[in-house]
């Protein structure tokens, strides 16, 4: 390197120390802005109930950055679409959310790398009351509500096929969350399937829950976080900001006595804190990791394959080439955390993808 | 479309069906005849409608709405009063202009929010463009009615007096098309709410009421829901009564001041 | 009183630019019109073409024209494109059917009679400030989410233009006529037919021309919300795959559907009434 290139990378290195705090990738300038997305719930302004939501809080991001890059986060209340269009339009860099909808961006050309695990969002499915139905098998014939090309659909598509049925063997209504439970209140419907908003239709009385994914370790339920390739090409020290900030809130989450802490920013929502309360009974540590493990990369792909077969996607793609795991790996090492979660393997019916 | 404030004598007779309609509801709520999810008990009705006066968010989001509505209406009003003038002063604009306005004018206004959430995201500037469209069209083809229908006579009376195009626009033209105008931006008015209530109700994002309707009901409040259905109604009957009472009143002194200077 | 829609329907009014054609002295020759009237829409073409040879947006929101045209033969030869409209239109038809018998009573009934006039006359004018789109939820609770619900949202946004201009056409039916009616001393039955239904026929089919476009414009949103057919439904799905060139489609087969409705109730129009303004 000769002198002057030195000096030159030398203040550059300190600009890029300030924007980014940690080792200096020489010359990288830091981005105007991170623009981070998520999945919301509430009336009005929305907030979120994952890792995202927790960073956004205790302001995670804004420390890895040492203050000297805004960041803003918007959480949209319809997941999918809304998310996919955004990040089109160029108006979000990173974004947690589930696995079906970022496969059928991905599918139809978004530039997007995985690059965390967004945690693992638990599915119900319940059973208005005064229909007999006590297992999955007693669906058969049954008219099922739930909203087409999500993880709730390939939920119960796994769960049909373990039970012998197929989707032929009951009536799928695609329906909104909203007149999902219209149709329930007023018998239209005999059953659902949903996460954690369900519980509240069981208090009131509507629905028994006949079958939850607490506490079990399924290939259902993934979402994850994503950026824009042109983000993580153009600033990757900031990418790796954004990783370990996620890490951290994912770990912070998992700590039994920041539980009431996390309920607390969860609940803003406006999702009930009992219900939030009872979703997460198990440990956190579990529902939130961020590892991309060998059952998260096989819960991809099978979503994928599923995304095929029921005519989601023109054709299907590489799932190894989408993820990049080089910024949790590097967080987690960064942060002494690697040995904090226990990588989970995929059960032997997915390990053959 | 305008008329003057009629004195009317209220005529009672009119409030006997609703009155008829009420007791039957809280009737069948009584006996428990009816669904409660719909029929909602009156005293929880009355419950439900308090509480949400006393909702700040619910004030919040009427006023989110109308702010949009507002932004939106102008916005299509003016463009398409501007266009409405263009096409209906010139045949070769007309000959131009028409067919793709017609084409346009075809499309359901709520298909167009796929590709609007699209170009713009899901937010507010989505729904200020679509309550624009809503209100462009009625504008657009309501003035240019009123130019074409322009007495010749009035035309005449301009070229007699030697007026440029300009001065034949603003003093013969405008004022001659101003009835058929002004009954366009009220038609705009009435589009641009339900284009508003739509946006946000199918959207749904951010702050109004369409977006608090479409909360309500994921919530399962009907009694919400149903006082939001009411408060909509209200404000666009008085929106479109306050537009109308406007253009009453200002209507003589528009038509005076563009005689005037 | 209900506030009458006047004779000439300014909620729709004709075709613009059509006054003009039949004032215009020197009127083009009938393909230099359609020259004139292809600028814009080649223009459109070209700027589209150009903003995606620039990358201008990504291609998943512009697909290019190519790509849309490609979309549209694709499903107009697996008849997907037909199908989902011959839903569409189906629930319209059955809808406006229902709707327009409803409001033709009502509005005969509350346009002869005074009296009932005084008593419905207030509450449908405020039922009449609501959109319909904010009866939907309302809707689904009664009628459920089949079927039953878009026939009733149809009928429900075709009822409103048809009473209305039912009752102003009964209305307006020229005293003149009635005195006839009464030398004559025509039964009601025989007064319904020969004076006032023909007299109200033009409003009639003015107020059928709107109720149509109603109809299909809440159709779209019923089946965009509440639908696993139709084309609505067919166009909010698409755009939940991400694949905009097939929404593309699904807007410009809305387009021409509409077109091709109001194109047909214009010749209604014009056959049942030569002489009214609106022609």
């Amino acid at each position: 390197m000769n002198h002057h290139f030195t000096r030159r990378a030398s203040l550059a290195a300190i600009g890029a120390l300030v924007a980014t705090g940690t080792r200096a990738f020489a010359a990288e300038a830091a981005p105007p802005v991170i623009r981070i997305g998520g999945v919301g719930y509430g009336y009005g302004k929305q907030f979120g109930q994952n890792a995202i939501a927790v960073a956004e809080a205790q302001r995670l991001v804004e420390a890895e950055t040492k203050g000297a890059v805004r960041v803003e986060y918007q959480f949209f209340d319809h997941t999918g679409p809304a998310i996919n269009e955004a990040i089109a339009a160029g108006q979000l860099d990173f974004a947690s959310y589930g696995a079906l909808p970022q496969i059928i961006g991905k599918a139809n050309g978004l530039p997007t790398r995985i690059i965390a695990n967004g945690g693992v969002s638990n599915i119900y499915v319940g059973v208005r009351s005064g229909v007999k139905a006590n297992t999955i098998a007693d669906l058969k014939g049954l008219r099922v509500t739930l909203q087409r090309g999500t993880i709730l659909h390939q939920a119960l598509d796994r769960l049909l096929a373990e039970a012998g049925l197929s989707e032929k063997d009951i009536q799928l209504y695609d329906l909104p969350t909203a007149d999902q439970l219209t149709a329930l209140t007023n018998g239209d419907a005999d059953a659902s399937v949903g996460v954690a908003s369900i519980l509240t239709l069981r208090d009131q009385g509507i629905v028994r829950i006949i079958y939850s994914t607490v506490g079990k370790t399924t290939p259902d339920g993934i979402n994850a976080v994503a950026v824009t390739e042109d983000f993580s090409n153009k600033y990757p020290a900031a990418t790796g900001a954004v990783v370990r900030a996620i890490v951290k809130a994912a770990n912070w989450t998992a700590q039994p006595q920041n539980r009431n802490g996390v309920l607390d920013i969860w609940a803003k929502s406006g999702t009930p804190r009992k219900v939030l309360a009872e979703d997460l009974a198990g440990p956190l540590k579990d529902t939130s990791i961020p590892l991309i493990d060998e059952l998260f990369v096989a819960g991809l792909k099978v979503s994928v394959d599923f995304s095929a077969r029921n005519k989601l996607i023109r054709q299907p793609f590489d799932v190894d080439a989408w993820i990049d795991r080089r910024y949790v790996d590097s967080a987690l090492r960064d942060l002494n955390l690697v040995s904090y979660w226990q990588p989970r393997h995929a059960p032997p019916s997915l390990a053959k993808q | 479309m305008i008329r003057p404030l009629a004195r009317r004598r209220i005529d009672v007779r009119g409030i006997v069906v609703p009155l008829v309609l009420a007791a039957l509801w809280v009737v069948a709520s009584v006996t428990g005849h009816w669904d409660p999810h719909l029929l909602v008990p009156p005293a929880q009705l009355a419950r439900g409608f308090i509480a949400t006066l006393h909702n700040a968010d619910f004030w919040i989001a009427a006023g989110s709405s109308l702010l949009r509505l507002l932004t939106g209406w102008l916005a299509g009003s003016v463009a398409g009063v501007a266009l409405g003038l263009v096409v209906g002063c010139s045949a070769l604009a007309e000959q131009i202009g028409a067919p793709s306005l017609n084409a346009v004018r075809q499309v359901a206004l709520f298909a167009w929010i796929p590709l609007l959430t699209a170009w713009f995201g899901d937010g507010n500037t989505a729904e200020v463009i679509l309550i624009a469209l809503a209100a462009f069209f009625p504008a657009a083809l309501n003035t240019e009615t009123g130019c074409r229908n322009a007495p010749i006579a009035l035309r005449e009376v301009g070229r007699v007096l030697e007026f440029g195009p300009r001065e034949i626009l603003r003093r013969i033209i405008i004022p001659a098309a101003m009835p058929s105008i002004a009954s366009g931006l009220q038609i705009a008015l009435t589009s641009a709410w339900i284009g508003t209530i739509g946006a946000e109700y199918l959207i749904d994002q951010g702050n109004g009421l369409g977006v608090f309707l479409s909360s309500a009901r994921m919530d399962n409040r009907m009694d919400v829901v149903l006082f939001c259905i009411v408060a909509l109604g209200f404000i666009g009957f008085a929106l479109s009564t306050a537009l109308r009472l406007a253009f009453a009143a200002g209507t003589p002194a528009m038509a005076l001041a563009a005689v005037d200077d | 009183m209900i506030r009458a829609i006047p004779f000439v329907d300014i909620a729709n009014p004709p075709e613009l630019g059509r006054h003009a054609r039949q004032r215009s002295q020197a009127a083009p020759t009938r393909w230099l019109a359609v020259a004139l009237g292809a600028i814009v829409p080649l223009s459109v073409l070209a700027v589209w073409s150009l903003a995606v040879a620039l990358h201008a947006m990504r291609p998943q929101i512009l697909p290019s024209p190519l790509a849309v045209w490609a979309a549209g033969v694709d499903m107009l030869r697996s008849g997907d494109l037909a199908s989902a409209l011959e839903v569409s239109l189906g629930r319209v038809a059955l809808g406006l059917a229902l709707g327009s018998a409803f409001g033709l009573v009502a509005g005969a009934a509350l346009g002869r009679s005074r009296t009932l006039d005084a008593y419905f006359g207030p509450i449908l004018r405020a039922i009449c400030q609501i959109p319909t789109i904010a009866w939907l939820p309302v809707f689904m609770l009664i009628f459920g989410i089949g079927e039953e619900l878009k026939i009733a949202i149809i009928a429900k946004a075709a009822f409103l233009p048809i009473l209305l201009n039912t009752f102003a056409g009964v209305r307006t039916a020229s005293a003149r006529y009635h005195e006839v009616a009464n030398v004559l001393e025509f039964s009601p039955l025989q007064r319904l037919r020969f004076v006032t239904i023909p007299s109200a026929l033009p409003m009639i089919v003015s107020g059928l021309r709107l109720a149509l476009s109603n109809a299909w414009h809440v159709l779209i949103v019923v089946e965009m919300l509440a639908s696993a057919s139709g084309i609505g439904h067919v166009m909010a799905w698409s755009r939940t795959l991400f694949q905009l060139d097939v929404v593309f489609v699904t807007v410009v087969a809305i387009g021409v559907t509409g077109w091709l409705m109001d194109f047909a109730m214009r010749a209604a129009e014009r056959r049942f009434s030569p002489w009214s303004a609106s022609a």
